[in-house]
């Protein structure tokens, strides 16, 4: 990645993203409150919950670790802003990657779920700290079973672990295609529980835990937290798109419409899912993780192999 | 097989000063709200939220000794399943029997690890 385009490129990945991230969330109320036959809000609500959020107090308790507790929605803002920015440089320009960017964008993507760790046993409430371990808990169920089927991918794709390169080489032979849809559903899944949406919210919980992490946040933290959320909504549909669905191409009306499509359509799959499903139980989730999601990533990984 | 150059360093060098703007970003925003917004703050205020209930005791609990142990073998595992990244680069592009054979091996080390830890039980959780 060249300094010199570094800033420009930021500046607009990162509000591109909040931008797309925000729209994102509008459609998961949409079709949320569709799916529960009401009208759902109108397309600006997310943004004005946000600005809402940022003209009021940051309160924060008194057993509180003021750095943890502070640290968290900034990491995670920042860590998601640059995995975005090497998205998008990756789908507008080929060679604009460096080798081994899926593997920093992948650990990138893992802050935001240590920072909520962080933030949760910080706060200095007791279901804050259950919320903390649970997210801790889950996500070392859901991140093997991706790294897993990322790498069936780029077997199946014959391709460099470069974003750019990885997200338009196609997939040769019938078994490497049946082993990137094993890989794709395994990563619908692990982004579910990255994005911690319905059945995997057990480290929120509202009804059980009262927002566990979250439970001591207001203000413009929290409003920091929704954003980093929204965005991570907008990257982690993007990021399976490219590593399993030949990524987005802007190049012709069609293609940007087909691109649209299938970003919509891997959307809404995580929307239904999330509407369909009561929440796992912690044990219950990383048996699903495990003992389900893994070896099925192994089979795509052995399928990704034959040729 | 892959020497880490200047070039190869260089690459990361924007990513961290991308990170420390756009944290430095949120800080602002965070700073100025701080500075600008509403503060009153109280003893009520600042009280742990526990759905009314006054807290009892602390939230520092203890976790037990085997969630360590299954921390340390996720690490282990995670970090060895990134060797597995540049071996599906070249066996994608050689197809050369020496490296399923290699990879087979490795994984052979990582599997008797993972049984040597079933046996101790450590992945029961009651």
């Amino acid at each position: 990645m060249n300094l010199a385009w570094a800033i420009p490129v930021f500046a607009g990945a990162t509000t591109g993203t909040v931008l797309l991230g925000l729209a994102s969330k509008w459609i998961d109320r949409k079709v949320t409150a569709r799916l529960q036959w009401r009208v759902g809000p109108p397309w600006y609500q997310p943004l004005a919950d946000v600005l809402k959020l940022l003209g009021k107090e940051t309160i924060m308790p008194e057993t509180a670790r003021g750095t943890g507790f502070l640290l968290m929605p900034l990491v995670g803002f920042a860590a998601v802003a640059v995995a975005a920015a090497i998205c998008w440089q990756a789908i507008f320009t080929v060679d604009a990657g460096f080798v081994g960017d899926v593997i920093v964008v992948l650990y990138l993507l893992t802050i935001p779920s240590l920072m909520l760790v962080l933030g949760g046993s910080s706060s200095g409430n007791p279901l804050g700290a259950v919320g903390a371990a649970r997210e801790a808990k889950l996500l070392l169920a859901y991140e093997l079973p991706l790294l897993i089927a990322i790498v069936a991918a780029i077997l199946g794709a014959n391709a460099s672990f470069q974003l750019g390169t990885l997200c338009r080489a196609p997939t040769e032979g019938v078994l490497p295609t049946i082993g990137c849809v094993l890989g794709f559903l395994v990563a619908v899944f692990c982004v579910q529980a990255k994005l911690g949406l319905v059945p995997f919210d057990v480290a929120e919980a509202e009804c059980e835990i009262a927002s566990g992490v979250m439970i001591e946040y207001s203000g413009p933290p929290l409003a920091m937290i929704y954003l980093t959320r929204a965005m991570l909504t907008a990257v982690l549909p993007l990021f399976v798109l490219m590593i399993f669905w030949n990524g987005m191409s802007f190049a012709t009306v069609p293609a940007a419409l087909a691109s649209i499509g299938k970003y919509v359509l891997v959307l809404v799959l995580l929307i239904l899912i999330r509407n369909t499903n009561p929440r796992l139980r912690i044990d219950h989730a990383l048996k699903f993780f495990w003992f389900g999601m893994t070896p099925l990533a192994i089979g795509a990984l052995v399928l990704s192999m034959w040729r | 097989m892959f020497p880490i150059t200047c070039a190869v360093i260089d690459n990361y060098i924007p990513i961290l000063l991308l990170l420390l703007v756009s944290a430095a970003l949120v800080a602002v925003i965070l700073l100025l709200s701080y500075l600008v917004g509403p503060g009153r703050q109280g003893p009520i205020k600042s009280i742990p939220y526990e759905s009314g209930v006054d807290p009892i005791g602390t939230a520092r609990s203890r976790f037990h000794a085997r969630f360590y142990l299954i921390a340390v073998l996720f690490l282990l595992f995670d970090v060895e399943l990134i060797f597995f990244y540049p071996f599906a680069v070249l066996f994608g592009q050689n197809r050369l029997g020496i490296y399923l054979v290699e990879i087979l091996v490795f994984t052979a080390i990582l599997l008797v690890a993972l049984i040597y830890a079933w046996q101790k039980k450590i992945f029961d959780w009651r």
